[in-house]
Formats: C-alpha cells, sequence, structure tokens
C-alpha cells in the first residue's frame, strides 16, 4: 500500500523537497522554469560569494593600511548595471511566456465547475444539463480519519471524486459560495483563488491517467484544512461512461 | 474525432473488416440497426462538448461570460420562443458557464419581475 500510494498517486510524501510529478504541460513549464532559475540564482551566488570573499582577502587593513582613494570608475559602473538588468530581461521573457501560457484557453471539450463552501467542493458538470436546476452536481468532502480504508491518504482522501478525461482541453470555473476559498493541484499546477461573485477559469490539459490531489489554499475557517481536492483522470471513454453513469443515477 | 467519440465504433471498424464483400448490402443494414439499437442502449447519450472560447471575454473573471449568455438566452427566447433551435447554443452555453446557484437566484428574480436584465 505505502508503494501504491508512493508510485501511483500525485500527492505530497513525507519530508518532500521538490516538486511533484507534473501531469499538465504548464506544471511542466513552471518546473522548468524553476530549474533555470535556481541555475542562474546559483551562479549569481558564487560570482558574489567569490569577489566578496576575494575583497575581504586582498583589502583589508593588514594588507592595505592606506586606503584606496577612488570613489568613480565610469566602466565598471556601467557594467554593474547593465549586467543585472540583462539577467532580469533573461528571467522575464520565459517567465512572462510561462505565465501567458497558463492564461491561453484552447477550444474546451469540457467545462468542470468548482464551487467553493464552508468547507467542502460542490463540483458541477453542466454540459449535459437539460434543465436548469438538474443536472450533474456532487459535493465533495474529505473522508475523516476514522473512515479510512488502508492505503488512503489521511487528510487527502474524498467521498467523490472529480473525474476528468485525458488529453483533452478542460476548463475549469471556480468560484465560492460564502468565503475565500482556493483550488490548488501541485501535481496540475493549478491554484486558482475562488472567490465569491467571481467565475475565475483556469485551463487544464492532463497528460496521463492518474490520481492528483490538492488542498484548499485559502484560509477558508476552521476546517481550512480538511476540504481536500482529488482529481482521477481517466481515458476519454471512461469518462463518457462515468458521466453516463451518474446522470442515470 | 475523439470529440465525437461514441462508444462502440471501433467494434464497428473490426467488423466491417471481417465482413464479406458479398453481402455489402445486407452487413449494412445489419450494421445500421445495431447501430440504432446500440444508440438506444444509454438513456442519455454524453458528447464531449462545451460553450466555446469567446473572444469577447479574455479575462480571468468569466461571471460576464455567463451572464451575458444567459441574457442572450433570453433575448433570444423572447424573440423566437422559448424552444426555439436557434437559442440552443445560447441555452447550453449558459448552463455551462453558470454556477447553478447563480441561475437560482436569476430564475427567481426573473419569476418575480425584479431581474436586472432587460428580457
Amino acid at each position: 500500500m505505502k508503494l501504491f500510494r508512493e508510485f501511483l498517486c500525485d500527492a505530497a510524501e513525507p519530508w518532500q523537497l521538490g516538486f511533484q510529478d507534473p501531469a499538465t504541460p504548464v506544471m511542466e513549464g513552471i518546473i522548468e522554469l524553476h530549474h533555470d532559475l535556481m541555475f542562474i540564482l546559483a551562479f549569481i551566488l558564487a560570482f558574489v560569494m567569490w569577489i566578496l570573499g576575494r575583497t575581504l582577502y586582498h583589502f583589508n587593513a593588514e594588507r592595505n593600511p592606506v586606503p584606496y582613494k577612488i570613489t568613480h570608475g565610469t566602466l565598471i559602473e556601467i557594467v554593474w548595471t547593465v549586467t543585472p538588468s540583462l539577467i532580469l530581461i533573461l528571467i522575464a521573457l520565459p517567465s512572462f511566456a510561462l505565465l501567458y501560457s497558463t492564461e491561453e484557453m484552447v477550444d474546451p471539450a469540457v467545462t468542470l465547475k468548482a464551487v467553493g463552501h464552508q468547507w467542502y467542493w460542490v463540483y458541477e458538470y453542466s454540459d449535459y444539463n437539460t434543465s436548469d436546476d438538474e443536472g450533474l452536481a456532487f459535493e465533495s468532502y474529505m473522508v475523516a480519519e476514522d473512515d479510512l480504508e488502508p492505503g488512503q491518504l489521511r487528510l487527502l482522501e474524498v467521498d467523490n471524486r472529480v473525474v476528468l478525461p485525458v488529453q483533452t482541453h478542460i476548463r475549469v470555473i471556480i468560484t465560492a459560495a460564502d468565503v475565500l476559498h482556493s483550488w490548488a493541484i501541485p501535481s496540475l499546477g493549478v491554484k486558482c483563488d475562488a472567490i465569491p461573485g467571481r467565475l475565475n477559469q483556469v485551463s487544464l490539459f492532463i497528460k496521463r491517467e492518474g490520481i492528483f490531489y490538492g488542498q484548499c489554499s485559502e484560509l477558508c475557517g476552521v476546517n481550512h484544512g480538511f476540504m481536500p481536492i482529488v482529481v482521477e483522470s481517466v481515458p476519454v471513454d471512461d469518462y463518457i461512461q462515468w458521466v453516463t453513469n451518474k446522470l442515470e443515477e | 474525432m475523439v470529440l465525437e467519440w461514441i462508444f462502440g465504433k471501433a467494434v464497428h471498424c473490426e467488423e466491417e473488416a471481417v465482413a464479406e464483400p458479398v453481402e455489402e448490402e445486407a452487413v449494412e443494414e445489419a450494421e445500421a440497426q445495431e447501430e440504432e439499437a446500440e444508440e438506444e442502449e444509454p438513456a442519455v447519450e454524453v458528447k464531449l462538448g462545451t460553450t466555446p472560447y469567446d473572444p469577447r471575454f479574455t479575462t480571468t473573471n468569466q461571471a460576464r461570460h455567463c451572464y451575458t449568455r444567459y441574457n442572450e438566452f433570453h433575448k433570444c427566447a423572447a424573440e423566437k420562443g422559448e424552444d426555439a433551435e436557434d437559442c440552443k447554443f445560447f441555452q447550453k452555453a449558459y448552463r455551462s458557464m453558470c454556477p447553478s446557484i447563480w441561475l437560482e437566484k436569476w430564475n427567481e428574480e426573473r419569476d418575480a419581475g425584479t431581474f436586472a436584465g432587460r428580457y
């Protein structure tokens, strides 16, 4: 069961330091950007430490009793102004590209509505509705610790999971009915605040089948930590079958 | 392709390949019947499809998208009748975009005559 949890489920692990495995192009992009930034960061850190060390070593009172009297150096000042700007531009370009790609809405095939409540999520699949008030909607509550089956994740498992098709463009509309919540799943690279009166839209393209765990990420009251999110991505046929079964219920 | 996927299509393709070419017409008829039977099987036929991207609403906040589609439907319904084929698109669109609690509230307001929209 431990193996199952660690290899098949996309949830946080004890003492985890890195990212969870990505399942969407957006999350892949986020991880890539992070790694690129870490390279630049490490380079700058090493360079600054080197300069600092050298300065302290060579230019202290013992080695240089008579201080230099230089106050200006046009060339060095241009260099230390222009170089950081270039580095910032180098960081900004891929960062903006990623930012705008997360906003991109590519011709969606499924719309999922996630409505935050104190303290559970309500999911609506209204593409198949035949009237305004009847439709495919359900509540998703956390499974209490006493009710957990072996292998289920504590504080992360829910009674009704969100089922979504893989390799399909999905629109998620996120809103709240009472206070602020936030619908977040690390593996899918999604974190979007649920705000009453607003319908926040994010797009999803899940690349592989799996079970993805997330949690409410905006402080919303006493049970804020007990309203997790679970997305199960399945092949398109299975998704259609699931929707058909749900509608027939 | 994937969007128009109805179950059983793959099965049909295989059957087609196996069928003898001499009885083409008979096979086609049988297939047509089979298709009908299979389509009737589930009480509801689920087809993937939702409100398309609308360049009028490019922001993250799609509240206006939902509200506009709701009003567009009621405008259409007022002009062409509630069940007009032309209005179906707007109806599907607002149902996909709007949370049911919003629709409930607006429908109540419409019934009470206090809805802010024109139609």
